[in-house]
């Protein structure tokens, strides 16, 4: 060898001491899993493939943002493998022992799922929403006591625990003792007016209990009372981290957008957001953005396929109505229009014929104009106003005293309201118009023996 | 040194050189190039029979949505058609079986997410009306869009005229005829599955298409209204399974005069159990009515999974109230189950369909049969792996060979969609 030959020889040999220590270093890694993915958009699986190529998979923290990727997508099985790589690679972790438990309980491998809960507890993460989740698999599990146990710590924790109140108030129920659950449930009824579920639980304690009346009470605010509240883990925001690729960003943003007024924007942004997957609600919400930015024709197309794929509903039938109107085809406008009714009456489309007719026909604007606003009443009522849907319900009336629906939930309102005397004379012309309605005689039958107890509190009150 | 071994040296350690810079990425690439990890196989049993698969109906449609599918005799011909509930054409359809093939017939129009249609005479004038149950949307919703419509068979040319019986409710899943008031007229049974809020209640038949409600129990999920005597005192009761976040079986005992007393069948403290219908059927052949409980809705993820306790419930009916619950089957997001004589042995098998299972894996079938050995002991079998995402299944004898076959609806909400069917049929092979 010459001089110059061996210092190179050297450098080699250097090399490879380098090389061979970075291959020992991935010698011992596992493999990321590999997934299907003809279920997601491109974008979604692009962002799949960047990370699967670049993450550092020595680090335990990479396979969990790999898992969060998986879990996201539902990729569960996949998910579960990057779970076991993080703990492994990181066994302080909390994080990681809690999202192999996440992805362990949407397999349905419960117990294992409680084993990985319980480390994560062990190591901290032991929020109000991992008790929640424990009770939860507890259930599954049909372990009522461990389950009840669960849930009360998670109040504990949490008093605001909506969901560890209702875990807990269904099992009081089924396991016989309802006279329980009115100390957990009654504070969720005044803390959250808007949420049915305490007051259905409640209804169910009183009728178990023989009271009635009180179960009626209740029953009646839980019609009036919309939200529902669903399991929600910070720990484990899937949908959040879902929402960071693909079809469900654009969305996400497009909503923004229509938010802050820049139509156009929001339209292009669900434009391209369907282009990527078809998804019905996405398509309706991209149609009315297009209405919104003024392109008709572009709304148009979308609602005809949407029809195609999902069929007719009343509300794209609205919004077929709309696009021709913007387009100044008032025939075919009011033809989807009066199909959209026909269909199922809706407040926007009698608007619109309200509107149409109001020239040449006023008593079909009359007509139709009643009808907006019952449904709109309806809407109201739907929403948990009682106050709107009283205004809509009467205006309505005002102009059509024939519809028998409209004074019975008139009637339910008034009832709701505790103006028991305006109640019956609303249930009475509904009965009058049709004698045959049950609910409107179910409901006076209701307050006549409310009237003999003399037990006619204020549903809405707390 | 030569100088062709110096050359040679000199190449050896420019190769060697190179070999240190491009093993380590070749290392990195294998390592980063993920690697598919099996799962774990599944055992199951051989089919047991054979079929021969068709779809029955032309439509052609990316993503079928049927959400009911039943054979019944619609036009009295002695061979038995399919009933279908098809949300995608806002219609009830009928195949009628004719030498031709599979007919088209357009029952109903214009109706807003059909969920069920029952064939009965309503108004005892000889001929089948139709009273359909409207969702009002698919689609989860808590909206009071909900309706009961009765279409009145003219008798003119298969025509029929429409009465709305009900209206403002939320959304309607199922209605079934009996008489519950003795009065000899047919009164319904309607589930108002509704989404946070819905009820049952029981429509009492007035004449002239005019019906009461009655108000029998508030709460939602009321997915189906089987009615029978299933305590055989000569009146008839209504059995509802209450689903969503109850997951209760309940049964209305009627005193014969249409005033009902609720008795809970079937309970669990699994709420998440699913609970996605309920199907009369007499299972043992004792001569009173049993209750099939399918359970696999796991529609509430996104990307749904099938858990290990969806399959199919036998409430076997012992008489006084008391139904004795038996899990016959383990299959993953059962949708529907349906009850017939597969195997033409005399027992009742039966069959079931699922909606969102582990669709990544082809060897996942989509269709099964328990079959029945005599005993009410039920053996497992596949029948097919496509199409997937099944909502709907009914049993009957299509080609008249004396062995039920099968028919299943299609609802393809979510993806893959790579093996799409609308309406199919699983006819039997000797």
């Amino acid at each position: 060898m010459t001089r110059w030959q061996r210092r190179f020889a050297i450098l080699v040999a250097l090399e490879w001491c380098f090389a061979g220590a970075v291959m020992a270093r991935y010698a011992g890694q596992a493999r990321i899993p590999a997934v299907k993915l003809d279920h997601v958009d491109m974008e979604v699986a692009q962002a799949i493939a960047w990370h699967q190529r670049w993450i550092d998979l020595s680090r335990g923290e990479n396979w969990l943002a790999m898992a969060k990727l998986y879990l996201a997508y539902g990729c569960l099985p996949e998910a579960e493998i990057c779970c076991r790589q993080a703990t492994e690679l990181a066994p302080e972790s909390k994080d990681a022992f809690y999202l192999r438990a996440v992805v362990l309980d949407r397999l349905g491998r419960l117990d294992d799922a409680e084993k990985q809960l319980a480390k994560a507890i062990d190591l901290g993460a032991g929020e109000s929403a991992a008790w929640v989740r424990l009770g939860r698999i507890k259930l599954r599990q049909e372990a009522p006591s461990e389950a009840e146990q669960a849930f009360r710590t998670a109040l504990k924790m949490d008093p605001d625990a909506i969901v560890a109140a209702i875990g807990l108030g269904r099992i009081l129920l089924r396991t016989g003792r309802p006279e329980a659950v009115a100390d957990v449930l009654s504070p969720f009824r005044e803390k959250r007016p808007r949420e049915h579920a305490p007051c259905q639980l409640l209804a169910l304690a009183e009728a178990a209990l023989g009271h009635s009346q009180a179960a009626e009470r209740y029953l009646l605010e839980a019609e009036w009372r919309p939200d529902v509240s669903r399991f929600a883990d910070p720990q484990a925001d899937v949908n959040g981290w879902a929402a960071q690729f693909g079809a469900l960003r654009f969305a996400t943003e497009s909503h923004t957008a229509s938010a802050a007024g820049e139509a156009e924007a929001a339209a292009t942004l669900m434009h391209h957001a369907l282009s990527l997957g078809w998804d019905d609600h996405l398509a309706n919400q991209a149609a009315a953005a297009y209405l919104e930015a003024k392109q008709p024709q572009e709304a148009l197309d979308l609602v005809r396929r949407t029809i195609q794929v999902a069929g007719k509903s009343e509300y794209t039938l609205w919004l077929e109505g709309d696009a021709y109107a913007l387009l100044d085809r008032i025939g075919p406008a009011q033809d989807a229009w009066l199909e959209s009714v026909k269909l199922l009456g809706n407040e926007g489309a009698h608007r619109r014929l309200a509107r149409y007719y109001e020239r040449q026909n006023s008593e079909a604007a009359q007509r139709h104009l009643a009808l907006a606003l019952y449904f709109g009443g309806l809407n109201a009522l739907q929403a948990g106003d009682p106050e709107k849907t009283e205004q809509m319900l009467e205006a309505s009336l005002d102009f059509k005293p024939d519809q028998s629906m409209a004074w019975y939930f008139l009637g339910e309102t008034k009832r709701y309201q505790g103006d028991a005397e305006a109640a019956r004379q609303a249930y009475r012309r509904c009965l009058e118009l049709q004698p045959e309605h049950g609910r409107a005689q179910e409901s006076l039958s209701a307050l006549d023996s409310a009237d003999e107890t003399g037990d006619h509190a204020d549903a809405g009150e707390t | 040194m030569t100088g062709l071994r110096r050359h040679l040296v000199s190449a050896g350690l420019l190769f060697a050189a190179l070999g240190a810079l491009v093993a380590p990425y070749f290392m990195w690439r294998h390592v980063h190039q993920p690697v598919v990890y099996p799962a774990p196989p599944r055992e199951m049993l051989d089919s047991g029979l054979s079929w021969k698969k068709s779809e029955i109906g032309q439509t052609k449609s990316a993503e079928p949505r049927i959400t009911n599918v039943q054979i019944v005799d619609y036009d009295g011909d002695g061979r038995n058609d399919v009933l279908v509930c098809d949300p995608q054409r806002n219609a009830v359809l009928c195949y009628l079986q004719t030498a031709a093939g599979w007919q088209e017939q357009v029952l109903a129009k214009d109706l807003l997410a059909p969920a069920h249609a029952t064939l009965v005479d309503i108004d005892g004038d000889g001929d089948r009306d139709l009273v359909v149950s409207e969702l009002g949307e698919v689609w989860p919703s808590d909206a009071v869009i909900g309706r009961l419509i009765l279409l009145e068979n003219t008798g003119e040319g298969g025509g029929f005229r429409q009465h709305v019986l009900l209206d403002a409710v939320r959304r309607v899943a199922d209605a079934q005829p009996g008489d519950f008031d003795g009065d000899g007229d047919i009164d319904l049974a309607v589930a108002v599955f509704g989404y946070a809020r819905g009820e049952v209640l029981w429509l009492e038949n007035l004449s002239d298409s005019k019906f009461r409600e009655h108000r029998l129990w508030s709460r939602p999920g009321a997915i189906h209204v089987p009615v029978a005597d299933f305590d055989q005192d000569g009146d008839l009761d209504i059995a509802t399974v209450i689903s969503q976040d109850d997951e209760e079986v309940l049964a209305f005992e009627n005193d014969g005069r249409g005033n009902f007393k609720p008795r809970t069948l079937f309970s669990t403290l699994n709420f998440d159990l699913g609970s996605a219908g309920l199907v009369l059927c007499d299972l043992d052949r004792d001569g009173d009515s049993d209750l099939l409980l399918p359970a696999g809705d796991n529609l509430e993820e996104n990307y749904a999974w099938p858990q290990p306790y969806h399959g199919c419930f036998w409430l076997e009916n012992q008489g006084g109230w008391k139904f004795e619950t038996r899990r016959i089957g383990t299959f993953g997001s059962t949708y529907a189950a349906a009850a017939g004589d597969l195997d033409a042995d005399g027992d009742q098998d039966v069959v079931l369909v699922s909606l969102m299972n582990d669709w990544s894996d082809p060897n996942v079938p989509s269709v099964v049969w328990l079959e029945n050995d005599g005993r009410q002991q039920f053996q497992l079998r596949p029948v097919d792996k496509t199409p997937t995402h099944l909502i709907t299944v009914a049993c009957g004898d299509l080609n008249g060979d004396g062995r039920d076959d099968i028919v299943a609806g299609g609802m393809h909400l979510r993806p893959p969609f790579d093996r799409t069917g609308r309406v199919t049929g699983w006819i039997s092979k000797p």
